[in-house]
């Protein structure tokens, strides 16, 4: 109860947070171009760390949240803010994708699945062998190597490329460059299909023993 | 009479290659009589088992007879038959061959063995044919064996042999003697006489070590041995090996020597020859070769030796130097050669009944009197005195030796003669009797003459054999009555049995022209004349006075117990027919109320028959009255044969004195004895005063027997007893020797070996059964060693293999985040380790 | 630095990343495993396309990022039909309790 509460407050916090930002900047006059800046901050990345902040944190639901179907909402959250960082990056076409594939199709898939199982055991974070500690660890290991390499490599980066509609390039390079893979994903997904199908179906002998029923 | 020393050569030796038939024949009867005897007996052919038995001892007797004449023919130097039949075995420089040899002293005794031996055999055949014991067969079996192993003493050319029949005289000894074994008291008389003549046999072995010990010089080799050819060295030890006998005679070293007589000038270049003359470098002798080699020079083997005729050859020549070689040696600070002397005196001892073994003597009346006269009268107790006259030249050097073997003669003589006063059983006089009268042989070849005590040998077997077996005649006439008491007036029942008995004790007591008389006599004029005796190393001439005065007591004493047993048995009123009671007590000849048969003479022949038929018709057991019979002609003319013989020997050895020259026994054996002993030079005048004394000693012993026993009527004996009775008692208890012994002796070794089989029995069985507990002990620490560490171990290695396993399966979670984990470990470290290195 | 760049959104990809090998590794319930699964390829997509769009021009990134959509797809769904699958041989989908290949 107190965690609804809480949860709501952080909530309507940053909402408040992000109009009055923006409402300031609006009030000062700013022009609403993306390049426009904040002081050193433009709305381009005002908007970046909104949606940064969505994505990771929806990721951070999936990670800790003990209800499944919390983490199924924080997968949504998670994927949608991957879907609008992909705007930024100029790929709209995968944005879109995105959330009609990812969103549409696979959270849907695994929604139905959540609904399916739910009721028969009771999840929670606490993995028996490891537990916070080993998940803490993990953490401790990966983030912080990952993130010094992102950070101090020298990329080769282009300081502010344009942005452009790749719908046209990408269907070009599918059928030209990258036509056989494109066939093959094909294949692979009859094959998922037809496996699919073949694993989910029950089994028809009728003496198999219960392990569920046996521990 | 006297030889001179330096001209005695060695023994020439003729080969006679037929002399081992002379033992061969009783010991195939023997052999035949084991193995076929019974067979004969039981199929009703008892007579073939004497046939067999008497015939071996005749035919041997005929060769024995062979050799003689043989012997006869050759010149007195040369007479030395040797038979050597093959090599027993050669040890170092010793060879031992089974071979017989016959100088004039063993063909002497060889005649003795073999003719008394038949005829006694001959008196079996009446004797033994209804004995109880119903074993004819293993009767004449023992007989044979015995005679056979009495040859062989006599007849062996070395100790090996001899001793060989030495130990089988003594087991046959005790085959007869224990004959009736169903009777323990007879058996125990037997295992007796064989104990008390191995602790002789014991003396003898060691004599026999010290003799051989002290040619090889072990310890002697510190000085020169005095010798003029003659230098120990170590090549005299026997220890140098050799293969087989003709490598061991290469060994041995040698001495030459002049072959004949007086050729001792030329051989003083050899004296420089020293170590070399050893090896017999006769070339080196020059001139001396020629007149030795025309001499024949012969080479003596010197050195330890148990042939006989090389130890005399070594001893008596004085050349080899071994005489002084053996007279400067000491065991322990006593001359070698007294203790050599004494110790086969000791042997002697033992086999010849003297004190203080003699004990066995008279229990071994138990046996049948056949056994009695041939084995404890004529033969085996005289092994000793051959044994110390074969020796003559050993004992020769030791006066001590010879003080002791004479003093233990004398003292003998007097001991045993004093117990024969009070005996009843006739046998148990005889037996006294033939210890006294070895002790007179001793006292002969203890004083030096040996060939008078050979002679007393001889004559003795003639006179002992007759008086025993004319008492077996006598038990026999009164159905196996043996005491005295119950005898009498026999004279007019067996009348040829009482003359021969008659006669025999004439000899024995030393009356003229019966030979003892003259073998008697002789010893004890050579003991009164004696000058060479010795005790402890200290010379002791009054010894062989005193020998002469205590042999007249003793001969005086034989003489009157004889005539007593004589006057006891055959004149007077027959005081038997009563029942066969007698005294139990010493007397073992006890399983006389044994059944008699209606006939027991029935064989063959008729009875000459002195004897009223009624007699015979009146045979049965004792509870009606029997009267005595004579004996069948098997056993008399046996008697009369040897009461003749008893007679006739005299003519061997009449004295110088009363012929002028030498007598015959004495030339005859001369060369067997070389050995050569002072005596007192004394007239003629003298000797015969002192022949009157011997035989006035006889006439009083006779002469108070007369008075009291003739005709059993004086009452004189029984009083005489009542007044002395405490000393009778002690004298007729044989002054208590045998408790004395028992207590001494028996008792304390029953006791040892009851402690021994003690000790066995706890504390060596502990001993070892504390090895075996230590052993489970042991092995119990093992296998616990073993179940815990080793198999701890090697479980260890599976457990810790299992375990690993376990732990390291726990990996396999079976969970895919586990080995999420785990990869994602893996590439972190590889990653931190690339970024670290670099 | 803070204006938006690559490392931006690279910091974002491994955040993404990170959590959802997080997810993956400590989840007891077989679809919040699928879930980490879908953070993790959407991590390395996010990387895909600002590489894409900062290094490399064209558009072969979003290619490849389309590529791994549909393969995440196929995925997704053949993994919630084993997990269908484990459900029926199980009656769980803890995954602690599908261990029967464990030594």
């Amino acid at each position: 109860m107190a965690r609804k509460l809480f949860t709501w407050v952080v909530m309507a916090a940053l909402v408040v947070i992000f109009v009055g930002v923006i409402g300031a900047q609006v009030m000062r006059g700013a022009v609403l171009p993306a390049d426009a800046g904040l002081g050193p901050l433009t709305i381009r990345d005002v908007l970046f760390y909104f949606f940064a902040a969505l994505t990771v944190g929806g990721a951070g639901g999936v990670a800790f949240s003990r209800n499944i179907l919390y983490s199924a909402l924080g997968l949504l959250a998670a994927l949608m803010g991957a879907g609008s960082l992909y705007v930024f990056l100029s790929a709209d076409f995968l944005a879109i994708t995105q959330l009609l594939v990812y969103i549409g199709g696979v959270l849907v898939l695994i929604l139905f699945a959540v609904m399916l199982t739910n009721r028969i055991t009771e999840v929670n974070i606490s993995n028996a062998s490891l537990g916070l500690g080993g998940g803490a660890a993990l953490l401790v290991a990966t983030v912080p190597v990952l993130v010094f390499v992102a950070t101090v490599t020298p990329w080769a980066a282009n300081a502010s490329p344009g942005l452009a509609p790749t719908t046209r390039e990408i269907g070009n390079a599918f059928l030209t460059r990258w036509l056989l893979p494109f066939e093959l994903a094909s294949l692979v997904l009859l094959a998922t299909l037809i496996g699919a199908v073949v694993i989910a179906r029950k089994e028809l002998k009728a003496d198999e023993p219960d392990p569920a029923a046996a521990r | 009479m006297e030889h001179a020393t330096h001209s005695l050569g060695p023994i020439l030796v003729e080969q006679a290659r037929y002399l081992w038939l002379i033992p061969i024949f009783p010991l195939v009867g023997a052999l035949v009589n084991v193995l076929f005897g019974w067979r004969f007996e039981r199929s009703g052919n008892k007579r073939l088992v004497h046939l067999v038995a008497v015939g071996a001892l005749w035919l041997s007797f005929l060769v024995a007879v062979a050799a003689f004449v043989q012997m006869l023919r050759l010149p007195a130097e040369r007479r030395f038959l040797q038979d050597t039949l093959w090599n027993l075995f050669t040890a170092g420089r010793v060879t031992v061959d089974l071979a017989f040899a016959l100088d004039p002293l063993s063909m002497m005794m060889t005649l003795v063995v073999t003719f008394i031996g038949a005829l006694i055999h001959v008196f079996s055949i009446g004797y033994m044919w209804d004995d109880e014991a119903k074993a004819y067969w293993r009767f004449f079996t023992w007989l044979n064996l015995f005679v056979f192993s009495m040859l062989l003493l006599v007849m062996g050319d070395n100790f090996v042999v001899m001793f060989f029949g030495w130990e089988g005289v003594g087991l046959c000894s005790y085959g007869l003697i224990s004959y009736y074994y169903t009777d323990r008291e007879k058996a125990a008389a037997g295992m007796k006489a064989f104990v008390v003549n191995r602790f002789g046999d014991f003396g003898f072995i060691i004599g026999l070590f010290l003799l051989f010990w002290g040619l090889g010089g072990a310890w002697a080799l510190s000085g020169r041995a005095g010798g003029p050819s003659y230098q120990p060295t170590a090549g005299m030890n026997a220890m140098a090996g050799a293969a087989d006998a003709a490598a061991s005679l290469a060994l041995a070293p040698e001495v030459a020597v002049g072959g004949e007589h007086g050729a001792v000038a030329e051989h003083g270049a050899v004296a420089e020859h020293g170590a070399a003359a050893e090896h017999g470098a006769v070339a080196e002798h020059g001139a001396v070769a020629a007149a030795a080699a025309a001499a024949g020079a012969t080479r003596i083997k010197v050195g330890p030796t148990l042939n006989f005729r090389e130890l005399r050859d070594q001893v008596v020549i004085e050349k080899t130097g071994i005489a002084e070689h053996l007279k400067g040696q000491k065991v322990w600070g006593i001359a070698l050669l007294a203790l050599v002397g004494i110790f086969f005196f000791v042997g002697a001892m033992g086999k010849s009944a003297q004190l203080p073994l003699y004990v066995w003597l008279p229990d071994a009346m138990a046996g049948p009197t056949p056994v009695s006269a041939l084995i404890h009268a004529a033969t085996m107790v005289t092994a000793g005195v051959y044994m110390v006259a074969r020796l003559n030249f050993v004992f020769a050097l030791s006066p001590s030796a010879m003080g002791w073997v004479a003093l233990i003669g004398i003292l003998t003589a007097v001991f045993a003669a004093s117990i024969g006063f009070f005996q009843y059983d006739i046998k148990k006089v005889l037996a006294y009797s033939t210890v006294s009268q070895l002790g007179f042989m001793f006292i002969g070849v203890g004083v030096g003459i040996y060939w008078a005590g050979a002679y007393h040998l001889l004559t003795h077997a003639f006179f002992k054999a007759c008086l025993f077996l004319g008492s077996g005649s006598v038990i026999l006439g009164c159905h196996h009555e043996q005491d005295m008491r119950k005898m009498g007036g026999l004279k007019k029942y067996m009348p040829i049995t009482r003359w021969t008995y008659l006669i025999a004790c004439w000899a024995i007591a030393g009356f003229p022209w019966a030979s003892g008389f003259y073998s008697k006599d002789e010893i004890l004029w050579k003991a009164f004349t004696s000058e060479h005796l010795a005790l402890f190393g200290v010379a002791t001439p009054w010894l062989g006075p005193a020998i002469y005065i205590a042999g007249i007591v003793a001969a005086t004493g034989t003489s009157f117990y004889m005539f007593r047993s004589y006057f006891m048995t055959f004149t007077g009123e027959y005081r038997g027919g009563a029942g066969h009671g007698h005294e139990h007590g010493e007397d073992p000849h006890a399983s006389v109320a044994a059944p008699h048969h209606a006939d027991p003479h029935g064989h063959h022949d008729a009875h000459p028959a002195p004897d009223p038929a009624p007699a015979h018709a009146a045979h049965g057991h004792g509870a009606h009255g029997h009267t005595p019979h004579e004996s069948p002609w098997t056993i008399t003319l046996v008697l009369v044969v040897l009461a003749a013989g008893a007679v006739l020997v005299s003519f061997l050895g009449l004295p110088a004195a009363w012929t002028g020259h030498e007598p015959l026994l004495e030339h005859w054996l001369s060369p067997s004895i070389p050995a050569e002993i002072a005596f007192a030079h004394k007239p003629h005048s003298m000797e015969y005063l002192f022949q009157a004394i011997g035989v006035g000693a006889g006439a009083v012993g006779f002469f108070f027997a007369w008075l009291l026993y003739k005709d059993g009527r004086s009452t004189v004996p029984a009083r005489l007893k009542e007044r002395f009775i405490g000393f009778w008692t002690v004298v007729y208890n044989k002054y208590y020797v045998d408790e004395l012994y028992d207590l001494v002796v028996i008792r304390p070794s029953l006791a040892f070996s009851r402690a021994m089989s003690w000790i066995d029995g706890h504390i060596i069985d502990a001993l070892v059964n504390l090895t075996g507990t230590i052993t489970r002990g042991f092995a119990g620490i093992d296998g616990w060693i073993d179940k815990f560490f080793v198999d701890g171990a090697v479980n260890a290695v599976a457990t810790l293999t299992i375990e690993g396993g376990r732990s390291l399966r726990r990996i396999q979670t079976g969970r895919i985040q586990t080995y999420l984990y785990g990869a994602l470990a893996g590439g972190l470290a590889v990653i931190l380790l690339n970024f670290l290195i670099h | 630095m803070l204006n938006v760049g690559l490392q931006h959104f690279l910091v974002v990809g491994a955040l993404l990343f990170s959590l959802g090998l997080l997810t993956v590794a400590t989840r007891r319930n077989a679809v919040g495993v699928l879930m980490g699964v879908e953070l993790i390829l959407n991590g390395a997509n996010v990387n895909f396309v600002a590489f894409n769009h900062y290094v490399t021009g064209g558009v072969s990134g979003q290619v490849f990022a389309l590529f791994v959509i549909v393969l995440a797809a196929a995925e997704a769904a053949v993994g919630l039909a084993i997990v269908l699958a484990i459900f029926q041989t199980f009656r769980s989908i803890d995954v602690r309790h599908a261990d029967t290949m464990r030594e």
